[in-house]
């Protein structure tokens, strides 16, 4: 969080463009990785991404304090879905379209202790799950993203997508399994609990 | 175990996993999973997955989406379209209400006119009306405050308190725009009133009877007015009595120019009788040639400076300003 945020974002409700582009700056990758987990492929991410600023700054008389990035957040999951609704595209992402993916996935940090190997094999597995993700249907990947990466509250979520408790409940239980039994694909990525799993069944 | 047993099972882990189950269903769950090797396994399996969704790493934007002011212009330009269209909006109402309002004091204007042009022009007063009547849209097209002649400047003197008040109506009279479509029978039946007046005052049908009149030919003669183009003058009152097919004609002469309707106040005020002739003789024949563009502040001279017709006037004012504040604020927002 910056240190003058609050100044920059009081700034920005008066209008002042560059006020709002260094909040811009400080959490673009923030909602950049939203969108991106929502829309699952780069190009659809960033025309989000620009959207969602675009229409945070024009709406931000309606932010009345509080957590600016969940705000900020929120307007980016909202864009995400009307774009989902937009293209109507299936939720599945071709196996073509993967290799264009590891270069969207950006320098995921890996730790200085890992091998070579063991880089590559996460950024596979990274991918692997983002590519199970986008097999979700957009309600779920929603709801999956903004609680499991975002962290946001089943109540926030409810909010967001205008639906009760119970079926942000219902649709977070059914995307987190089919992202489960997606996975199976790629067991020999995951943790040995997925592998004992397989053995098992 | 059913699928939908499994289903089931898998939102209540799912719930727990977040801590969003109840009291009681906590307590039933973990009673469960102690007696059941499978729920434990499909607990940890599930709870992996979250974490692995959860360990995803944040990415780094392709590039930055700081925003350009043409980005946001949207913004501005939606409020100001809206802003036109809520100012046209007003406009339009203000327009209505204040042609209604001056529609009503035309009317009431009207029957006035006729008892004073009946009192100044006795000789002919039948004869006037007559010639007057038909030709209500012609008289009120033809109407050169200019020409005014000093009777009529004195009743315009009584009804009207100050010149300042009239220097400012007049000025006001510049906002009105001609209208774009002109009443049509306003020109053909000015040809032959404005010809008349154009060839010989004498031989022209009112231009007779001002004659027969000794007390107007003097004063027209005083003022330097022709006395052919001071008979539309006195027939300021007819065209309400077309209703709005009148207003309509009398709209259209509106005057663009107030040059002359403002040199026609001043000669008021000073009660006349030592106006320069200078410009009149060739201001007469205008009507004719361009009836629309003849100087004309209908409302000045004819209405008393009532309340009715200032608030009209106002409100008609009022609307062109707002029309004038729309336009001009979305010609700007595109230019920016």
């Amino acid at each position: 969080m910056l240190e003058n945020e609050q100044a920059l974002i009081q700034k920005a409700q008066r209008g002042d463009l560059n006020a709002f582009n260094a909040l811009v700056l400080a959490y673009q990758n923030h909602v950049y990785t939203l969108a991106y987990r929502i829309m699952g492929e780069a190009h659809s991410a960033a025309d989000v991404t620009q959207e969602a600023f675009i229409l945070a700054f024009r709406r931000l008389s309606t932010y009345r304090g509080g957590n600016f990035r969940s705000w900020l957040l929120r307007i980016t999951a909202n864009q995400c879905y009307d774009e989902l609704r937009r293209i109507r595209r299936k939720p599945a992402i071709s196996v073509e379209e993967l290799p264009n993916a590891e270069s969207d996935d950006g320098p995921a940090l890996p730790d200085e202790t890992d091998t070579p190997e063991q880089v590559v094999q996460q950024r596979e597995l990274q991918r692997a799950i983002q590519t199970c993700i986008s097999h979700l249907s957009a309600d779920q990947r929603i709801v999956l993203v903004m609680s499991d990466i975002e962290g946001f509250s089943y109540q926030e979520i409810a909010d967001q997508i205008g639906a009760n408790l119970g079926t942000v409940k219902s649709r977070l239980s059914r995307a987190r399994a089919g992202v489960r039994d997606c996975l199976q694909a790629v067991k020999e990525l995951l943790p040995p609990v997925f592998r004992l799993t397989s053995e098992e069944q | 175990m059913s699928a939908e047993r499994n289903l089931n099972d898998t939102e209540l882990l799912s719930a727990y996993i977040d801590g969003q189950l109840t009291a009681e269903e906590r307590s039933a769950l973990e009673s469960r999973l102690q007696n059941d090797a499978e729920l434990r396994q499909q607990l940890a399996l599930l709870r992996a997955t979250v974490d692995l969704i959860r360990e995803l790493p944040q990415l780094t934007a392709p590039r930055d989406f700081t925003l350009t002011p043409q980005m946001v212009r949207t913004t501005g330009s939606r409020r100001v379209y809206t802003f036109s269209l809520l100012s046209a909006a007003a406009a339009i109402v203000l327009l209505f209400v204040g042609f209604g309002l001056l529609t009503m004091r035309m009317q009431d204007v009207a029957s006035r006119g006729y008892s004073s042009a009946e009192s100044n022009f006795e000789p002919g007063g039948d004869q006037f009306q007559i010639a007057q009547l038909p030709t209500s849209t012609v008289v009120s097209t033809t109407f050169p405050a200019p020409e005014l002649t000093h009777s009529e400047a004195y009743a315009l003197e009584d009804q009207i308190e100050s010149g300042a008040d009239l220097e400012s109506a007049a000025e006001q009279e510049t906002f009105m725009q001609p209208p774009s479509t002109i009443s049509a029978p306003a020109i053909p039946q000015l040809v032959p009133l404005t010809a008349a007046a154009e060839d010989d005052t004498s031989t022209s049908t009112t231009g007779e009877e001002f004659a027969e009149d000794g007390r107007l030919q003097d004063t027209a003669q005083a003022e330097g007015v022709a006395p052919a183009s001071a008979s539309p003058v006195e027939a300021v009152a007819p065209p309400s009595q077309e209703g709005a097919g009148g207003m309509l004609a009398f709209q259209a002469t509106m005057p663009p120019p107030t040059a002359t309707s403002l040199s026609t106040l001043r000669s008021i005020e000073t009660a006349l009788p030592t106006e320069s002739p200078s410009d009149t003789p060739t201001r007469s024949p205008e009507p004719t040639l361009a009836p629309i563009a003849t100087s004309t502040p209908p409302p000045v001279p004819t209405a008393p400076a009532d309340s009715t017709a200032i608030l009209a006037i106002v409100l008609i004012i009022g609307a062109v300003i707002l029309l004038v504040v729309a336009v001009a604020a979305v010609i700007i927002n595109r230019r920016r």
